[in-house]
């Protein structure tokens, strides 16, 4: 069978198990396709398939054909790298009836090694007027590249006590961490799904007196953001723009498994660009920009030389790119980079000096706090000459005053 | 791995075991497009690391040689793999269940065993040090987080559910009851 065969096959073989939503421009894109035996697909249509980079036709999620109309599919236009139909990705709030109550949960990094992300955290979400309950007893989520690698059983049961905390207080849980967003958003997905794993846990949980109900969602800052407030909002809190280059970086499990999160493309996204363009500044385009930081699946305790190696190539292309700063969603890609660039110093030589900021620090940044009340001060790279060419900015945008007595916020935060 | 591979080393049981994990047996679907190895950051810089081999040998069933790999422990989880496999291949997630199936068997990695028992003892894998409370200090937060840090009594419930899924015994640390 040449090629052009397996194209025609294909292509007329997807015809056939389509639903109306089916475009042309679907089938055309993969000509190159690697691409699944789609005649399995039922005549519901193809699968809500996470089609990405189309270009290549390397598309997901179409063996086993359980499918939704194909205008589900989270594809993007790949040309300009703007978001098209994304009627089920991250387009819009979430909708899920009246506002819910959020609280904090804080994990492991950000409290106990940079309290920056905590207190930035803290002080830009009450300056939108968005509050936050404490959690009080909450544990590490706990690290779910770490003890996945253990014991499944116990990754979920300690992560659904986290979990059955926020239920006590009747709020949607609030993480600041990708680490901790992945262990308690799929422990919440997968107790709600499987009543034998959820029977299991709750056995154990009985035990200390707990019960997981799954009455609550799992929200990660970015997305929470992203979709309840929206950039054009959070512009509107803007009062110190910053006219900085900045190398986003997603990390990894925000936006993967990405048929789990429904958070779009994985491999293209542009929701945390947005929300970093919100306060002023520039997301840059650098190569590989959606690569790991090296840090997650407990490797970094396992091979960190290696680790290093992973960051040092994303350091490498950050730096040729001409940027700023690293605005990170996860405390632990930031002490990867952070702590991170001090060790790849000492042993391999190789200097970058590009400061790291979680998202909230640079929020709180445009929004006329001073890096030192963000803790961004007390990072380990780079933060002094960057704190200055911080002030340098104030004191251009608001001649004789300074960072953290900015003029006024407008308004009482996010109307509810 | 030179030595080529004797039929007796293929245990079938083991493949069994993995299968506990829900989709593991998608690894039969793989046809070596590498599209994996191709894209993974570790490969990258280890150029011998490769997951589609693991999981291959897995699916064959050489336990012995999976579980001592020091490659099981490599990935990052950074499933830009799971995401680009195109039979679905729970590539990450497999390989996460062949690591808790060496921890079972009694493998694991010093390091690793400390962050287990840093969580049990203290209820967080990265603990607060002196250092940092006196960072948190210098930024008005409280100088222990309101986490387990400033509760004892949902720390012993962390211990105590470690205890009941027999974690303590899993990964050989002594956690008496204070009961």
């Amino acid at each position: 069978m040449t090629k052009n065969n397996a194209i025609k096959g294909m292509t007329s073989g997807m015809t056939d198990s389509t639903t109306e939503g089916m475009t042309n421009s679907m089938t055309s894109g993969m000509t190159n396709g690697i691409s699944n035996d789609v005649t399995n697909s039922t005549t519901e249509g193809v699968p809500k398939c996470t089609a990405n980079d189309i270009t290549s036709g390397i598309t997901n999620g179409m063996t086993s054909g359980k499918a939704n109309d194909i205008t589900k599919c989270t594809a993007r236009d790949i040309s300009s790298g703007t978001v098209e139909d994304l009627s089920n990705g991250i387009s819009g709030s979430t909708n899920s009836g009246s506002k819910r109550n959020l609280s904090l949960f804080l994990g492991c990094i950000a409290p106990n090694r940079y309290p920056g992300i905590e207190i930035a955290t803290r002080k830009v979400m009450e300056r939108l007027g968005i509050s936050l309950k404490e959690l009080e007893g909450a544990s590490c989520c706990p690290a779910p590249g770490v003890f996945q690698s253990f014991d499944k059983q116990t990754w979920l049961t300690l992560a659904s006590r986290n979990l059955t905390l926020s239920e006590a207080l009747d709020a949607d849980l609030l993480t600041v961490c990708n680490g901790c967003y992945a262990s308690l958003a799929d422990t919440n997905r997968i107790l709600k799904e499987d009543p034998e794993a959820k029977a299991s846990v709750n056995a154990r949980l009985s035990g200390v007196n707990r019960e997981f109900k799954g009455s609550i969602e799992v929200r990660h800052i970015i997305e929470y953001l992203y979709r309840e407030i929206n950039p054009e909002k959070v512009r509107e809190f803007i009062t110190h723009p910053l006219d900085l280059k900045v190398a986003v970086h997603y990390g990894c499990h925000l936006v993967k498994p990405s048929h789990e999160r429904k958070l779009g493309s994985s491999e293209n996204p542009g929701f945390f660009d947005e929300l970093v363009e919100a306060t002023g500044a520039e997301s840059v385009e650098y190569e590989d920009k959606m690569a790991c930081c090296g840090a997650g699946g407990g490797a970094r305790s396992a091979v960190q030389d290696l680790t290093l190696k992973l960051s040092t190539a994303k350091l490498e292309h950050m730096q040729k790119a001409g940027v700023d700063c690293i605005v990170d969603a996860c405390p632990f890609c930031h002490l990867q980079f952070d702590q991170g660039q001090v060790e790849i110093a000492q042993r391999f030589g190789k200097e970058f000096e590009i400061p790291v900021l979680h998202y909230s620090q640079l929020l709180g940044l445009a929004m006329g706090y001073s890096p030192k009340e963000l803790g961004i001060h007390l990072n380990r790279t780079g933060s002094t000459a960057f704190c200055e060419k911080l002030e340098e900015m104030v004191s251009d945008m608001f001649p004789g005053e300074e960072f953290g007595k900015g003029p006024e916020f407008p308004g009482d935060g996010v109307s509810t | 791995m030179k030595h080529p591979i004797k039929t007796s080393e293929f245990d079938t049981s083991f493949f069994e075991e993995i299968k506990e994990e829900e989709g593991a047996e998608k690894i039969l679907m793989c046809f070596n497009c590498k599209g994996c190895s191709t894209g993974c950051p570790v490969t990258d810089v280890e150029h011998g690391y490769n997951i589609k081999k693991l999981l291959r040998m897995s699916a064959m069933g050489l336990r012995d040689r999976v579980l001592n790999s020091e490659h099981l422990w490599y990935c990052t989880t950074c499933y830009r793999c799971q995401e680009r496999c195109p039979e679905g291949v729970k590539t990450v997630d497999t390989m996460l269940k062949l690591r808790s199936l060496a921890v079972k068997s009694g493998i694991m990695l010093p390091a690793h065993r400390k962050i287990a028992e840093y969580v049990m003892r203290t209820g967080h894998g990265v603990p607060i040090d002196e250092q940092n409370r006196k960072k948190r200090k210098e930024l008005e937060l409280d100088e222990l987080p309101g986490t387990v840090h400033s509760c004892p009594e949902a720390l012993e419930e962390v211990r105590e559910l470690a205890r009941a899924c027999g974690f303590d015994r899993l990964v050989g640390i002594e956690l008496p009851s204070t009961a």
